[in-house]
């Protein structure tokens, strides 16, 4: 498959739009790492849906994802390499990456019987799916124009975080988000940590169907994150006579 | 490539896709907003869309396709260049 293209242009608002900016417009900056569907819920209730491949994913460590990243997803949806599987309680089949241990949704209604029509074509397409997202993923990577969001439903040793940093870093200038819950500060917070790295948290992060997505506190972390970001750019891109001034 | 031959292609996707024979979508249909397109029918559209079309849109492009009428016009864009 090809790599998907991107222009030269810059890929974030002006800051001084990005207080008013509609919410979905807002995440047009951002792509998720996962782990598991709150990044996608919260793409969702703006109405933004775009394709992307841990929208919908979960995996036990960001080792695991870090991994991935430094391999370039090495064979994951290669034959053999995967398996579709039926989940008790899921309303879709389950696509498991056999290599990085990852779990994916599929969205292919669980009712339809493997070795049917129906299953041959909609498994195929949804392993192309998969592999079409992952070259879009690699491409975002290298391009660095998205701000790679993660979370994660347990704390996570911070060298985790910097491998997973790093690994991005690698690929290209783009940034990491991670985001935490910390019940400690009531207010959504996100701050710089280092070079293309912001911690951001919030009270509580979505852990169930059984409790509202905090929209809120993400539009606060997402718009704060961008903020940081572009002020960057500026700072980095404003001519040397203006920065000694 | 005309309007005419676009909207028609990209009905037969969506048609295909969406598992409707019947489907009419006005230009403004967002992914999400009609029954059955989510986010993955949203990429079994994209894929179809640049093989159909023999276009290849750009990351930022694929991000900013929200609805019928935004693909309408990128493939609009993309085979005028052709």
């Amino acid at each position: 498959m090809d790599t998907p293209s991107h222009s030269l242009e810059s890929p974030y608002p002006q800051i001084s739009e990005i207080p008013d900016l509609p919410l979905s417009r807002v995440l047009e900056s951002f792509e998720s790492l996962g782990n598991n569907c709150e990044f996608g819920m919260m793409q969702r209730v703006a109405q933004y849906n775009p394709p992307g491949l841990f929208r919908n994913v979960s995996f036990h460590s960001i080792d695991a994802l870090s991994c991935a990243i430094e391999t370039d997803f090495d064979a994951m949806f290669d034959e053999g390499r995967h398996e579709f599987v039926r989940v008790l309680g899921w309303g879709d089949w389950r696509l498991d990456c056999k290599i990085h241990g990852m779990t994916f949704h599929t969205g292919i209604p669980s009712a339809i019987e493997p070795d049917s029509q129906a299953w041959k074509r909609k498994s195929a397409e949804s392993l192309a799916g998969h592999r079409f997202m992952k070259a879009k993923l690699l491409a975002e990577l290298n391009s660095g124009e998205k701000i790679f969001v993660l979370r994660f439903p347990v704390p996570v040793p911070e060298d985790e975080i910097r491998r997973l940093h790093a690994a991005i870093r690698r690929r290209g200038p783009g940034w990491l988000l991670y985001v935490v819950e910390d019940p400690s500060r009531p207010l959504a917070w996100a701050e710089r940590r280092d070079d293309r790295l912001i911690f951001g948290g919030m009270a509580q992060l979505w852990h169930g169907l059984h409790q509202n997505l905090d929209v809120d506190s993400w539009s606060v972390i997402l718009r704060a994150a961008l903020t940081l970001v572009v002020m960057d750019q500026a700072t980095a891109t404003r001519p040397i006579s203006n920065q000694t001034a | 490539m005309s309007n005419n031959v676009i909207v028609e292609g990209l009905t037969q996707i969506l048609r295909d896709v969406l598992e409707d024979p019947d489907l009419v979508i006005p230009g403004d249909t967002t992914a999400g907003a009609e029954p059955g397109w989510d986010s993955m029918q949203h990429i079994q559209i994209l894929i179809a869309v640049e093989k159909k079309f023999q276009v290849k849109f750009s990351l930022r492009e694929m991000d900013r396709l929200r609805c019928v009428g935004d693909l309408a016009a990128a493939i609009e864009r993309h085979t005028a260049k052709i």
